[in-house]
């Protein structure tokens, strides 16, 4: 059920990634490619990809260290799990708000009165 | 004020030797286009003087009609000789010191200043100086962190020894991967190539002319010269080959989420 309300604004993958974002806390791309591969055939190019997505989205932050050569980033979730399903929801229930009005008021009220 | 005297506009297009001068100008600056475009064999270095000479011929004109009256007002008595100085000296600042020195300079500060330098310590910075000598390019190779996502990686010899590398790259390609990529900048450094891309960037921003000559067969060899130089260093293809699928597949997948 958790997953699921997730996965009504993320695709799959990103909910992979940011499942293993909250469990590891900071990662690099590469690292988090090595976490996924056995379990989900996926290319190193496309971690990179959503992971730039769900920057640019504002759910995960990145910083840049330094590494063995050169630089890398590494990303980390701007909210715990619980944090980001309460933000979900919130701007899921004011959008519903937004477009029916009343209606969606007046369901909320039945809904939580029962 | 001289620019829109509507007399000075008439003075000039009813003087037959300043009209014959700047139609002259204006019909060298066709004929190197028509030379450029038929004549694909000659040399790069022939190349570039030509695009510039041809930027300085469709510049001239134009700065010798507005330094028309112009050049009254500057200096106490204007001659013809004075005039000429001044306006083929405007005309050369505008196609060669724009194109040649301050284009690049301030190419190479917008890079520095989105990139973080690399320490000397550095791995990769290491192993470009290393195969920088090996390769015949004398002094200090600059090699650059581009803070971008995107992977890609380019490089400058004009007016600095500059190797740009985005962190991007370094998160999706092998050390080999990375290896083959900074080998084949190098290559283009020794070659100074850059150099010649910068020109006809400018050529192609300056002239409209410009549309009916292409340099795709230069700047093609000159990849595949580049590419064939890192698989020598490497004794393979493979590296080389597989960066630019990854950089490919990146872009496309960029593309499509876009």
């Amino acid at each position: 059920m958790k997953r699921q309300k997730l996965e009504c604004s993320l695709s799959p993958l990103e909910t992979e990634v940011l499942t293993i974002l909250w469990k590891h806390k900071r990662l690099k791309v590469r690292e988090i490619h090595d976490i996924l591969a056995p379990t989900m055939e996926v290319a190193l190019t496309s971690v990179a990809v959503i992971l730039d997505r769900l920057h640019a989205k504002g759910v995960v932050g990145r910083d840049i260290e330094g590494a063995r050569g050169g630089l890398r980033y590494i990303y980390f979730p701007l909210q715990n799990k619980k944090e980001f399903e309460k933000t979900l929801v919130e701007e899921t229930v004011n959008k519903l708000i937004e477009k029916f009005g009343t209606t969606a008021v007046s369901y909320f009220n039945e809904r939580f009165s029962k | 004020m001289a620019l829109f005297c509507t007399e000075c506009t008439y003075q000039f297009f009813y003087d037959p030797v300043k009209v014959g001068v700047a139609s002259l100008s204006l019909l060298l600056a066709v004929v190197i286009i028509v030379f450029l475009r038929y004549r694909q064999q000659m040399d790069v270095k022939w190349k570039m003087t030509l695009m510039y000479a041809h930027i300085f011929f469709l510049v001239f004109p134009f700065v010798f009609f507005f330094m028309f009256k112009g050049c009254e007002s500057l200096f106490a008595t204007c001659n013809a000789t004075m005039q000429l100085i001044v306006v083929v000296g405007l005309a050369l600042a505008i196609s060669i010191g724009v194109g040649l020195i301050v284009g690049p300079m301030l190419f190479v500060i917008s890079a520095r200043a989105r990139s973080i330098k690399a320490t000397k310590e550095d791995e990769w910075y290491l192993f470009t100086q290393k195969y920088a000598g090996i390769q015949g390019v004398h002094g200090d190779v600059e090699l650059r962190y581009v803070q971008e996502i995107e992977p890609k990686a380019f490089s400058l010899s004009w007016p600095n020894r500059i190797i740009f590398v985005s962190i991007g790259l370094l998160d999706v390609l092998s050390d080999k991967e990375v290896e083959a990529v900074l080998l084949h900048e190098l290559y283009h450094i020794s070659s100074r190539s850059s150099v010649f891309k910068s020109v006809q960037w400018y050529f192609r921003v300056t002239s409209p002319l410009a549309l009916f000559v292409t340099f795709e067969d230069d700047l093609n060899c000159e990849e595949k010269e580049a590419d064939a130089f890192a698989a020598t260093m490497q004794g393979t293809t493979g590296y080389i080959i597989s960066s630019k699928e990854k950089i490919n597949a990146f872009l496309a997948e960029n593309i499509n989420v876009r």
